[in-house]
Protein backbone atom coordinates (compact mmCIF):
# COMPACT_ATOMS: atom_id res chain seq x y z
CA UNK A 1 0.00 0.00 0.00
CA UNK A 2 1.41 3.55 -0.82
CA UNK A 3 1.36 5.92 2.22
CA UNK A 4 1.24 9.82 1.93
CA UNK A 5 2.52 9.62 5.67
CA UNK A 6 4.69 6.97 7.50
CA UNK A 7 6.59 7.34 10.63
CA UNK A 8 9.00 4.40 11.37
CA UNK A 9 10.28 4.50 15.28
CA UNK A 10 9.62 8.23 15.90
CA UNK A 11 11.09 9.47 19.57
CA UNK A 12 10.09 13.00 20.66
CA UNK A 13 11.15 14.30 24.77
CA UNK A 14 10.46 18.03 26.02
CA UNK A 15 13.59 17.38 28.62
CA UNK A 16 12.96 13.71 30.14
CA UNK A 17 9.41 13.59 29.50
CA UNK A 18 8.62 11.28 26.31
CA UNK A 19 5.88 12.71 24.14
CA UNK A 20 6.57 10.37 21.47
CA UNK A 21 8.24 6.58 21.92
CA UNK A 22 8.98 5.05 18.94
CA UNK A 23 5.53 5.86 16.74
CA UNK A 24 4.92 3.76 13.35
CA UNK A 25 1.97 5.59 12.00
CA UNK A 26 1.06 4.86 8.44
CA UNK A 27 -1.28 7.19 6.75
CA UNK A 28 -3.44 6.08 2.80
CA UNK A 29 -4.53 8.13 0.46
CA UNK A 30 -8.10 9.52 1.17
CA UNK A 31 -9.95 10.40 4.77
CA UNK A 32 -7.83 9.41 7.83
CA UNK A 33 -8.43 10.16 11.25
CA UNK A 34 -5.63 10.57 14.20
CA UNK A 35 -7.08 9.75 17.26
CA UNK A 36 -6.07 9.75 20.93
CA UNK A 37 -6.73 10.94 24.23
CA UNK A 38 -5.72 14.86 24.99
CA UNK A 39 -1.76 14.97 25.71
CA UNK A 40 -1.70 11.35 23.52
CA UNK A 41 0.99 13.13 21.20
CA UNK A 42 -1.74 13.97 18.62
CA UNK A 43 0.01 17.68 17.54
CA UNK A 44 3.47 16.90 18.29
CA UNK A 45 3.40 14.42 15.55
CA UNK A 46 1.71 16.71 13.34
CA UNK A 47 4.45 19.50 14.41
CA UNK A 48 6.75 16.99 13.46
CA UNK A 49 5.62 16.12 10.18
CA UNK A 50 5.18 19.75 9.45
CA UNK A 51 9.13 20.29 10.09
CA UNK A 52 8.69 22.74 13.31
CA UNK A 53 9.71 20.14 15.52
CA UNK A 54 12.28 17.56 14.94
CA UNK A 55 12.45 14.22 15.85
CA UNK A 56 14.85 12.90 18.70
CA UNK A 57 14.77 9.06 17.48
CA UNK A 58 13.44 7.87 13.96
CA UNK A 59 12.09 9.73 11.14
CA UNK A 60 9.20 10.86 9.40
CA UNK A 61 8.22 11.09 5.48
CA UNK A 62 5.21 12.82 4.17
CA UNK A 63 4.98 12.20 0.66
CA UNK A 64 8.32 9.88 0.80
CA UNK A 65 9.77 13.02 1.59
CA UNK A 66 12.07 13.38 5.13
CA UNK A 67 9.57 15.76 7.22
CA UNK A 68 12.53 17.65 9.13
CA UNK A 69 15.27 18.04 5.82
CA UNK A 70 12.76 18.59 3.06
CA UNK A 71 9.94 20.60 4.85
CA UNK A 72 10.01 23.33 2.21
CA UNK A 73 9.19 21.10 -0.72
CA UNK A 74 6.54 19.22 1.25
CA UNK A 75 4.46 22.41 2.24
CA UNK A 76 4.96 22.78 -1.43
CA UNK A 77 2.14 20.03 -2.05
CA UNK A 78 0.59 20.85 2.01
CA UNK A 79 -2.20 22.47 3.46
CA UNK A 80 -2.32 23.01 7.26
CA UNK A 81 -5.26 23.95 9.29
CA UNK A 82 -3.82 24.07 12.81
CA UNK A 83 -5.68 23.69 16.57
CA UNK A 84 -7.09 27.14 17.30
CA UNK A 85 -5.71 28.35 14.54
CA UNK A 86 -4.33 32.28 14.31
CA UNK A 87 -4.65 34.45 11.72
CA UNK A 88 -4.39 38.52 11.66
CA UNK A 89 -7.74 39.88 13.00
CA UNK A 90 -7.33 43.01 10.99
CA UNK A 91 -7.22 41.85 7.37
CA UNK A 92 -10.50 41.02 5.63
CA UNK A 93 -10.54 37.34 4.87
CA UNK A 94 -10.47 37.92 1.30
CA UNK A 95 -7.27 39.98 1.78
CA UNK A 96 -5.46 37.34 4.14
CA UNK A 97 -6.34 34.47 1.71
CA UNK A 98 -4.76 36.81 -1.32
CA UNK A 99 -1.40 37.00 0.70
CA UNK A 100 -1.46 32.88 1.08
CA UNK A 101 -1.94 33.04 -2.74
CA UNK A 102 0.65 35.00 -3.19
CA UNK A 103 2.98 32.94 -1.30
CA UNK A 104 1.81 29.66 -2.71
CA UNK A 105 2.80 31.32 -6.18
CA UNK A 106 -0.85 31.43 -7.39
CA UNK A 107 -0.68 33.51 -10.79
CA UNK A 108 -4.27 35.34 -10.40
CA UNK A 109 -4.79 35.29 -6.27
CA UNK A 110 -7.81 37.69 -5.89
CA UNK A 111 -9.68 35.25 -8.03
CA UNK A 112 -8.26 32.24 -6.44
CA UNK A 113 -9.11 33.82 -2.88
CA UNK A 114 -12.46 33.92 -3.96
CA UNK A 115 -12.94 30.90 -5.17
CA UNK A 116 -11.61 29.07 -1.62
CA UNK A 117 -14.30 31.61 0.05
CA UNK A 118 -16.83 30.30 -1.97
CA UNK A 119 -15.85 26.51 -1.57
CA UNK A 120 -16.11 27.28 1.85
CA UNK A 121 -18.78 29.23 2.05
CA UNK A 122 -17.25 32.61 3.41
CA UNK A 123 -18.01 33.92 0.26
CA UNK A 124 -20.59 36.62 2.17
CA UNK A 125 -17.82 37.39 4.94
CA UNK A 126 -14.88 37.86 2.73
CA UNK A 127 -14.80 41.95 3.14
CA UNK A 128 -15.98 41.37 7.06
CA UNK A 129 -12.41 41.71 9.28
CA UNK A 130 -11.03 38.57 10.75
CA UNK A 131 -11.40 39.48 14.36
CA UNK A 132 -15.47 39.73 13.55
CA UNK A 133 -15.56 36.05 12.28
CA UNK A 134 -17.12 33.59 14.73
CA UNK A 135 -15.40 30.36 15.48
CA UNK A 136 -16.96 28.50 13.06
CA UNK A 137 -16.03 30.88 10.37
CA UNK A 138 -12.40 30.74 11.55
CA UNK A 139 -12.48 27.34 10.97
CA UNK A 140 -13.26 27.52 7.42
CA UNK A 141 -11.07 30.65 6.63
CA UNK A 142 -8.51 28.44 7.98
CA UNK A 143 -9.75 25.39 5.66
CA UNK A 144 -10.17 28.38 2.80
CA UNK A 145 -6.29 28.77 3.71
CA UNK A 146 -5.32 25.02 4.14
CA UNK A 147 -6.63 24.57 0.36
CA UNK A 148 -5.55 27.51 -1.29
CA UNK A 149 -2.30 26.29 -2.82
CA UNK A 150 -4.30 22.93 -4.34
CA UNK A 151 -2.80 21.00 -2.04
CA UNK A 152 -2.35 16.83 -2.38
CA UNK A 153 -3.05 16.32 1.36
CA UNK A 154 -4.36 18.58 3.79
CA UNK A 155 -3.42 18.13 7.68
CA UNK A 156 -6.12 19.01 10.23
CA UNK A 157 -5.34 18.96 13.62
CA UNK A 158 -8.69 19.01 16.14
CA UNK A 159 -11.02 20.90 13.66
CA UNK A 160 -14.15 20.51 15.45
CA UNK A 161 -13.11 21.16 19.40
CA UNK A 162 -14.21 24.79 19.23
CA UNK A 163 -17.71 24.11 17.23
CA UNK A 164 -20.91 23.25 18.50
CA UNK A 165 -22.49 19.73 17.27
CA UNK A 166 -23.97 21.82 13.84
CA UNK A 167 -20.73 23.20 13.45
CA UNK A 168 -18.92 19.54 13.58
CA UNK A 169 -21.19 17.87 11.93
CA UNK A 170 -20.87 20.41 8.82
CA UNK A 171 -17.18 20.96 8.80
CA UNK A 172 -17.13 17.54 8.92
CA UNK A 173 -19.23 17.24 6.08
CA UNK A 174 -16.93 19.83 3.66
CA UNK A 175 -14.09 17.94 4.37
CA UNK A 176 -16.43 14.44 2.89
CA UNK A 177 -17.53 16.46 -0.12
CA UNK A 178 -14.06 18.15 -0.92
CA UNK A 179 -12.12 14.51 -0.97
CA UNK A 180 -15.20 13.46 -3.37
CA UNK A 181 -15.13 16.47 -6.03
CA UNK A 182 -11.58 17.22 -5.61
CA UNK A 183 -9.71 13.97 -4.22
CA UNK A 184 -8.03 15.99 -1.60
CA UNK A 185 -6.18 13.94 0.81
CA UNK A 186 -7.17 14.81 4.74
CA UNK A 187 -5.54 13.98 7.82
CA UNK A 188 -7.75 14.66 10.58
CA UNK A 189 -6.32 14.94 14.16
CA UNK A 190 -9.09 14.90 17.06
CA UNK A 191 -10.25 13.29 20.31
CA UNK A 192 -14.33 13.98 19.16
CA UNK A 193 -14.82 10.82 17.54
CA UNK A 194 -19.03 10.48 17.04
CA UNK A 195 -18.82 12.59 13.74
CA UNK A 196 -15.27 11.28 12.53
CA UNK A 197 -16.10 8.01 11.64
CA UNK A 198 -18.72 9.21 8.90
CA UNK A 199 -16.31 10.24 6.93
CA UNK A 200 -13.05 8.96 7.75
CA UNK A 201 -12.07 5.55 5.35
CA UNK A 202 -8.89 4.83 7.87
CA UNK A 203 -8.12 5.54 11.26
CA UNK A 204 -4.50 5.32 13.48
CA UNK A 205 -5.20 5.37 17.13
CA UNK A 206 -2.03 6.53 19.98
CA UNK A 207 -2.06 6.56 23.36
CA UNK A 208 0.51 7.72 25.00
CA UNK A 209 2.83 8.22 22.38
CA UNK A 210 2.45 4.95 20.50
CA UNK A 211 -0.05 3.76 17.58
CA UNK A 212 -1.87 1.48 19.36
CA UNK A 213 -3.59 0.19 16.17
CA UNK A 214 -4.71 1.32 12.33
CA UNK A 215 -6.19 0.33 9.53
CA UNK A 216 -9.27 0.78 7.53
CA UNK A 217 -12.44 1.22 9.42
CA UNK A 218 -14.00 -1.84 8.13
CA UNK A 219 -11.58 -4.26 9.18
CA UNK A 220 -10.81 -2.30 12.85
CA UNK A 221 -14.65 -2.28 13.18
CA UNK A 222 -14.78 -5.76 12.63
CA UNK A 223 -11.71 -6.64 14.80
CA UNK A 224 -13.49 -4.87 17.67
CA UNK A 225 -16.95 -5.77 17.11
CA UNK A 226 -16.16 -9.49 17.46
CA UNK A 227 -14.97 -9.20 20.91
CA UNK A 228 -17.13 -6.25 22.71
CA UNK A 229 -20.03 -7.08 25.04
CA UNK A 230 -22.41 -4.92 26.69
CA UNK A 231 -24.34 -6.72 30.00
CA UNK A 232 -27.10 -5.16 32.20
CA UNK A 233 -26.82 -6.13 35.60
CA UNK A 234 -28.81 -5.22 38.74
CA UNK A 235 -25.43 -4.07 40.19
CA UNK A 236 -23.13 -3.39 37.26
CA UNK A 237 -20.08 -2.02 39.98
CA UNK A 238 -19.99 -5.39 41.65
CA UNK A 239 -20.30 -6.86 38.23
CA UNK A 240 -17.56 -5.24 36.76
CA UNK A 241 -15.41 -6.00 39.80
CA UNK A 242 -15.63 -9.66 39.50
CA UNK A 243 -15.76 -10.07 35.77
CA UNK A 244 -12.30 -8.32 35.53
CA UNK A 245 -10.80 -11.21 38.21
CA UNK A 246 -12.00 -13.56 35.17
CA UNK A 247 -9.15 -14.82 32.61
CA UNK A 248 -10.99 -14.53 29.40
CA UNK A 249 -11.72 -10.99 29.70
CA UNK A 250 -9.44 -8.69 29.07
CA UNK A 251 -10.81 -4.87 29.55
CA UNK A 252 -13.87 -4.25 31.46
CA UNK A 253 -15.53 -0.59 31.86
CA UNK A 254 -18.91 0.74 32.81
CA UNK A 255 -20.90 3.24 30.49
CA UNK A 256 -23.98 4.46 32.18
CA UNK A 257 -25.54 1.96 34.26
CA UNK A 258 -23.73 -1.01 31.60
CA UNK A 259 -20.87 -3.22 32.67
CA UNK A 260 -18.57 -3.37 28.50
CA UNK A 261 -15.73 -5.57 28.54
CA UNK A 262 -13.39 -6.73 25.71
CA UNK A 263 -13.31 -10.80 26.06
CA UNK A 264 -10.70 -12.88 24.77
CA UNK A 265 -12.75 -16.15 24.36
CA UNK A 266 -16.06 -15.77 23.58
CA UNK A 267 -16.98 -19.26 23.79
CA UNK A 268 -16.56 -19.46 27.27
CA UNK A 269 -17.71 -16.21 27.80
CA UNK A 270 -21.36 -16.72 26.99
CA UNK A 271 -21.23 -19.56 30.02
CA UNK A 272 -19.50 -17.47 32.67
CA UNK A 273 -21.47 -14.46 32.45
CA UNK A 274 -25.13 -15.98 33.50
CA UNK A 275 -22.66 -18.12 36.06
CA UNK A 276 -21.34 -14.77 37.36
CA UNK A 277 -24.28 -13.45 37.98
CA UNK A 278 -25.85 -16.12 39.65
CA UNK A 279 -23.15 -16.63 41.91
CA UNK A 280 -23.41 -12.90 43.47
CA UNK A 281 -27.01 -13.37 43.01
CA UNK A 282 -27.69 -10.37 40.71
CA UNK A 283 -30.29 -9.89 37.93
CA UNK A 284 -28.87 -10.29 34.35
CA UNK A 285 -31.27 -8.33 32.23
CA UNK A 286 -29.13 -8.68 28.67
CA UNK A 287 -26.11 -9.76 27.25
CA UNK A 288 -25.66 -8.84 23.61
CA UNK A 289 -22.50 -7.86 21.18
CA UNK A 290 -21.88 -4.63 20.46
CA UNK A 291 -21.76 -3.35 17.19
CA UNK A 292 -18.35 -1.17 17.08
CA UNK A 293 -18.33 2.74 16.84
CA UNK A 294 -15.39 4.24 16.62
CA UNK A 295 -15.69 5.46 19.73
CA UNK A 296 -15.48 2.04 20.91
CA UNK A 297 -12.95 0.96 19.27
CA UNK A 298 -11.38 3.92 20.57
CA UNK A 299 -11.92 3.14 24.29
CA UNK A 300 -10.84 -0.71 23.48
CA UNK A 301 -7.98 0.20 21.61
CA UNK A 302 -6.40 2.73 24.35
CA UNK A 303 -7.48 0.42 27.26
CA UNK A 304 -11.17 1.94 27.89
CA UNK A 305 -9.54 4.68 29.96
CA UNK A 306 -11.96 6.71 29.14
CA UNK A 307 -14.97 4.61 30.37
CA UNK A 308 -13.24 2.81 33.01
CA UNK A 309 -14.58 2.20 36.34
CA UNK B 1 4.03 25.84 -9.77
CA UNK B 2 6.98 27.59 -9.93
CA UNK B 3 7.94 30.37 -6.53
CA UNK B 4 9.01 32.97 -5.91
CA UNK B 5 11.22 34.51 -2.96
CA UNK B 6 8.25 35.26 -0.57
CA UNK B 7 10.51 37.80 1.58
CA UNK B 8 8.75 40.73 -0.11
CA UNK B 9 4.90 39.66 0.10
CA UNK B 10 5.78 38.97 3.99
CA UNK B 11 7.14 41.93 4.61
CA UNK B 12 3.95 43.38 2.95
CA UNK B 13 1.78 41.24 4.98
CA UNK B 14 3.98 42.17 8.35
CA UNK B 15 3.34 45.88 7.53
CA UNK B 16 -0.28 45.79 6.82
CA UNK B 17 -0.38 44.19 10.48
CA UNK B 18 0.80 46.83 12.32
CA UNK B 19 -2.43 48.63 10.94
CA UNK B 20 -3.74 47.50 13.75
CA UNK B 21 -1.23 48.24 16.62
CA UNK B 22 -2.21 50.73 18.86
CA UNK B 23 -1.83 54.10 17.20
CA UNK B 24 -3.14 56.25 20.22
CA UNK B 25 -0.80 54.91 22.46
CA UNK B 26 2.55 55.90 19.67
CA UNK B 27 0.95 59.67 19.28
CA UNK B 28 1.25 59.70 22.88
CA UNK B 29 4.73 58.80 23.13
CA UNK B 30 5.42 60.94 20.25
CA UNK B 31 3.96 63.77 21.95
CA UNK B 32 5.97 63.57 25.04
CA UNK B 33 9.03 63.34 23.24
CA UNK B 34 8.39 66.49 21.46
CA UNK B 35 7.20 68.01 24.33
CA UNK B 36 10.77 66.95 26.04
CA UNK B 37 12.20 68.52 23.23
CA UNK B 38 11.56 71.58 23.41
CA UNK B 39 13.69 72.01 26.72
CA UNK B 40 16.78 71.01 24.31
CA UNK B 41 19.12 73.33 22.64
CA UNK B 42 20.28 70.75 20.08
CA UNK B 43 18.65 68.32 17.95
CA UNK B 44 20.91 64.96 19.08
CA UNK B 45 20.55 66.07 22.89
CA UNK B 46 17.05 64.53 22.95
CA UNK B 47 19.05 61.24 23.20
CA UNK B 48 20.63 62.25 26.13
CA UNK B 49 18.14 63.92 27.77
CA UNK B 50 16.10 60.99 28.09
CA UNK B 51 14.84 59.99 24.78
CA UNK B 52 17.19 56.73 24.93
CA UNK B 53 14.74 55.18 27.65
CA UNK B 54 11.73 55.38 24.65
CA UNK B 55 13.90 54.23 22.18
CA UNK B 56 14.69 51.03 24.37
CA UNK B 57 10.82 50.75 25.21
CA UNK B 58 9.31 50.85 22.01
CA UNK B 59 12.27 48.70 20.00
CA UNK B 60 11.24 46.09 22.77
CA UNK B 61 7.58 46.35 22.51
CA UNK B 62 7.17 46.50 18.58
CA UNK B 63 9.82 43.63 18.34
CA UNK B 64 8.47 41.53 21.23
CA UNK B 65 5.01 41.82 20.40
CA UNK B 66 5.62 41.15 15.96
CA UNK B 67 8.64 37.87 17.38
CA UNK B 68 7.75 36.86 20.69
CA UNK B 69 4.18 37.19 20.98
CA UNK B 70 3.47 35.71 17.14
CA UNK B 71 4.92 32.26 18.77
CA UNK B 72 2.91 33.17 21.60
CA UNK B 73 -0.41 33.94 19.44
CA UNK B 74 0.66 30.36 16.99
CA UNK B 75 0.49 33.26 14.21
CA UNK B 76 4.26 31.91 13.54
CA UNK B 77 3.08 28.49 13.35
CA UNK B 78 0.50 29.02 10.57
CA UNK B 79 3.15 31.23 8.64
CA UNK B 80 5.30 27.75 9.25
CA UNK B 81 3.00 26.01 8.14
CA UNK B 82 2.95 27.91 4.31
CA UNK B 83 6.09 26.81 1.40
CA UNK B 84 7.99 30.01 3.27
CA UNK B 85 11.89 29.51 3.99
CA UNK B 86 12.04 29.78 7.73
CA UNK B 87 14.89 32.61 7.34
CA UNK B 88 12.52 34.47 4.97
CA UNK B 89 9.84 34.96 7.79
CA UNK B 90 13.02 36.08 10.45
CA UNK B 91 13.59 38.73 7.76
CA UNK B 92 10.53 39.97 6.64
CA UNK B 93 9.74 40.59 10.34
CA UNK B 94 13.14 41.80 11.23
CA UNK B 95 12.87 44.55 8.37
CA UNK B 96 9.31 45.05 9.27
CA UNK B 97 10.43 46.24 12.64
CA UNK B 98 13.41 48.30 12.34
CA UNK B 99 11.20 50.19 9.90
CA UNK B 100 8.33 50.99 12.23
CA UNK B 101 10.39 51.55 14.98
CA UNK B 102 12.55 53.71 12.49
CA UNK B 103 9.62 55.91 11.21
CA UNK B 104 8.10 56.60 14.53
CA UNK B 105 11.74 57.97 15.62
CA UNK B 106 12.69 60.11 12.32
CA UNK B 107 8.95 61.17 12.59
CA UNK B 108 9.64 62.40 16.41
CA UNK B 109 12.78 63.77 14.95
CA UNK B 110 11.11 66.36 12.24
CA UNK B 111 8.59 66.75 14.90
CA UNK B 112 11.19 68.78 16.85
CA UNK B 113 12.42 70.69 13.50
CA UNK B 114 10.03 73.69 14.01
CA UNK B 115 9.88 73.36 17.80
CA UNK B 116 13.37 73.84 18.08
CA UNK B 117 13.49 76.52 14.89
CA UNK B 118 15.83 74.36 13.29
CA UNK B 119 16.20 74.87 9.54
CA UNK B 120 14.84 71.73 7.46
CA UNK B 121 18.07 71.64 5.56
CA UNK B 122 20.50 71.56 8.78
CA UNK B 123 22.96 68.29 8.27
CA UNK B 124 22.99 67.88 11.81
CA UNK B 125 19.53 65.96 11.62
CA UNK B 126 20.30 64.02 9.05
CA UNK B 127 23.59 63.09 10.57
CA UNK B 128 21.30 62.07 13.88
CA UNK B 129 18.77 60.20 11.77
CA UNK B 130 22.15 58.08 9.89
CA UNK B 131 23.39 57.56 13.96
CA UNK B 132 19.61 56.29 15.31
CA UNK B 133 19.39 54.09 12.09
CA UNK B 134 22.18 52.48 13.05
CA UNK B 135 21.55 51.98 16.92
CA UNK B 136 18.45 50.73 16.21
CA UNK B 137 19.46 48.15 13.93
CA UNK B 138 21.68 47.15 16.72
CA UNK B 139 18.84 47.28 19.44
CA UNK B 140 16.04 45.36 17.08
CA UNK B 141 18.68 42.34 16.27
CA UNK B 142 19.46 42.14 19.70
CA UNK B 143 15.44 42.14 20.35
CA UNK B 144 14.75 39.94 17.99
CA UNK B 145 17.74 37.21 19.31
CA UNK B 146 16.39 37.48 22.90
CA UNK B 147 12.26 37.26 21.61
CA UNK B 148 13.59 33.92 19.27
CA UNK B 149 15.09 32.43 22.39
CA UNK B 150 12.59 33.88 25.61
CA UNK B 151 9.75 32.80 22.62
CA UNK B 152 7.07 34.96 25.31
CA UNK B 153 5.77 38.27 24.59
CA UNK B 154 6.01 39.50 27.94
CA UNK B 155 9.27 37.83 29.36
CA UNK B 156 11.01 39.15 25.95
CA UNK B 157 10.66 43.16 26.70
CA UNK B 158 11.74 42.70 30.47
CA UNK B 159 14.61 40.56 29.38
CA UNK B 160 15.73 43.30 27.00
CA UNK B 161 14.74 46.42 28.73
CA UNK B 162 16.91 44.46 31.67
CA UNK B 163 20.11 43.81 29.87
CA UNK B 164 20.18 47.21 27.64
CA UNK B 165 19.38 49.40 30.84
CA UNK B 166 22.26 47.13 32.55
CA UNK B 167 24.27 47.57 29.59
CA UNK B 168 24.27 51.47 29.81
CA UNK B 169 24.62 51.71 33.37
CA UNK B 170 27.22 49.43 34.03
CA UNK B 171 29.56 49.75 31.03
CA UNK B 172 28.99 54.01 31.07
CA UNK B 173 31.24 55.25 33.71
CA UNK B 174 33.95 52.34 32.94
CA UNK B 175 36.79 53.53 31.18
CA UNK B 176 37.24 53.51 26.93
CA UNK B 177 36.68 51.78 25.18
CA UNK B 178 33.84 50.31 27.01
CA UNK B 179 32.10 53.47 27.26
CA UNK B 180 31.90 53.97 23.66
CA UNK B 181 29.64 50.78 23.65
CA UNK B 182 26.64 52.37 25.40
CA UNK B 183 23.70 53.45 23.16
CA UNK B 184 24.40 56.82 24.95
CA UNK B 185 27.99 57.69 24.51
CA UNK B 186 28.02 55.77 21.24
CA UNK B 187 25.64 58.54 19.96
CA UNK B 188 27.52 61.28 21.37
CA UNK B 189 30.98 60.10 20.06
CA UNK B 190 29.54 59.30 16.41
CA UNK B 191 27.61 62.38 16.24
CA UNK B 192 30.13 64.98 17.85
CA UNK B 193 33.09 63.44 14.88
CA UNK B 194 30.58 63.43 12.17
CA UNK B 195 29.67 67.24 12.78
CA UNK B 196 33.13 68.45 13.81
CA UNK B 197 34.44 66.39 9.69
CA UNK B 198 31.56 68.31 8.14
CA UNK B 199 31.66 72.17 9.85
CA UNK B 200 34.98 72.45 10.97
CA UNK B 201 34.75 74.98 13.79
CA UNK B 202 36.74 78.11 12.92
CA UNK B 203 39.51 79.21 15.68
CA UNK B 204 42.26 82.21 15.61
CA UNK B 205 44.66 80.07 16.92
CA UNK B 206 44.63 77.66 13.89
CA UNK B 207 43.91 74.03 14.26
CA UNK B 208 40.68 72.97 16.32
CA UNK B 209 41.25 69.39 17.60
CA UNK B 210 38.29 67.40 17.30
CA UNK B 211 35.84 66.62 20.78
CA UNK B 212 37.05 63.03 19.58
CA UNK B 213 39.24 60.55 18.45
CA UNK B 214 39.45 58.18 15.03
CA UNK B 215 39.76 55.05 17.18
CA UNK B 216 36.65 56.41 19.29
CA UNK B 217 34.59 57.42 16.54
CA UNK B 218 35.28 53.46 14.78
CA UNK B 219 34.83 52.02 18.28
CA UNK B 220 31.94 53.91 18.55
CA UNK B 221 30.40 52.82 15.16
CA UNK B 222 31.76 49.66 14.99
CA UNK B 223 30.42 48.10 17.84
CA UNK B 224 26.68 48.15 17.35
CA UNK B 225 27.30 46.89 13.41
CA UNK B 226 29.42 44.41 14.07
CA UNK B 227 27.28 42.97 17.47
CA UNK B 228 24.57 43.18 14.68
CA UNK B 229 25.85 41.29 11.49
CA UNK B 230 27.18 38.82 14.28
CA UNK B 231 23.83 38.30 16.13
CA UNK B 232 21.64 38.54 12.43
CA UNK B 233 23.60 36.04 11.17
CA UNK B 234 23.54 33.45 14.14
CA UNK B 235 19.90 34.32 14.46
CA UNK B 236 19.61 33.21 11.06
CA UNK B 237 21.27 29.85 11.39
CA UNK B 238 19.34 29.20 14.43
CA UNK B 239 15.62 29.99 13.36
CA UNK B 240 16.65 28.23 9.70
CA UNK B 241 18.24 25.09 10.76
CA UNK B 242 17.61 24.55 15.15
CA UNK B 243 14.67 26.44 16.51
CA UNK B 244 11.79 23.90 16.92
CA UNK B 245 8.18 25.66 17.46
CA UNK B 246 5.90 23.66 19.59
Amino acid sequence: MEYLIATQGLAKFFGNVPALRSLNLHVPKGISGFIGPNGAGKTTTINILLGLLKPDEGRAYVFGLDSWHDSFKIRKRLGVLHEKPAYPGNFTGQRYLEHVAHIYGISQPKQRAEEVLDEVGLSEAKEKTIKTYSAGMVQRLGLAQALIGNPELVIVDEPTANLDPIGRVEFLEKIRKLHKDREVNFFISTHILPELEKVCEWVSIINDGVIVDQGNMDSLAAKYSASIYRIEVSDPDLFATRLRELKIVEKVWIEGNSVHCKVKSVKEFYGEVPRLAFELNLQLKSLQPLYCTLEEIFKTAVGGKQGEA
Amino acid sequence: MKLKTSLGRLTILELEQYWSFPVFEIVLFTALLAIQNVASTRINSYVRDGGLIYLILITATIVSRSFAGSIGRREIKTLLSYPIKRWEILLAKFITNLLIVFGILAFVVFLNIPLLGLDLFNIEIYILIAILFIQLFYLCTIATTISAVVKNEALSIFVFIFLLFGLEFSLGPSEAPYKYFTLFKGNEVMFGYITFLLRPPQSPFGFVEPPFTFQEFTTALGYPLLTSVILLIILLIYFQWIMQID
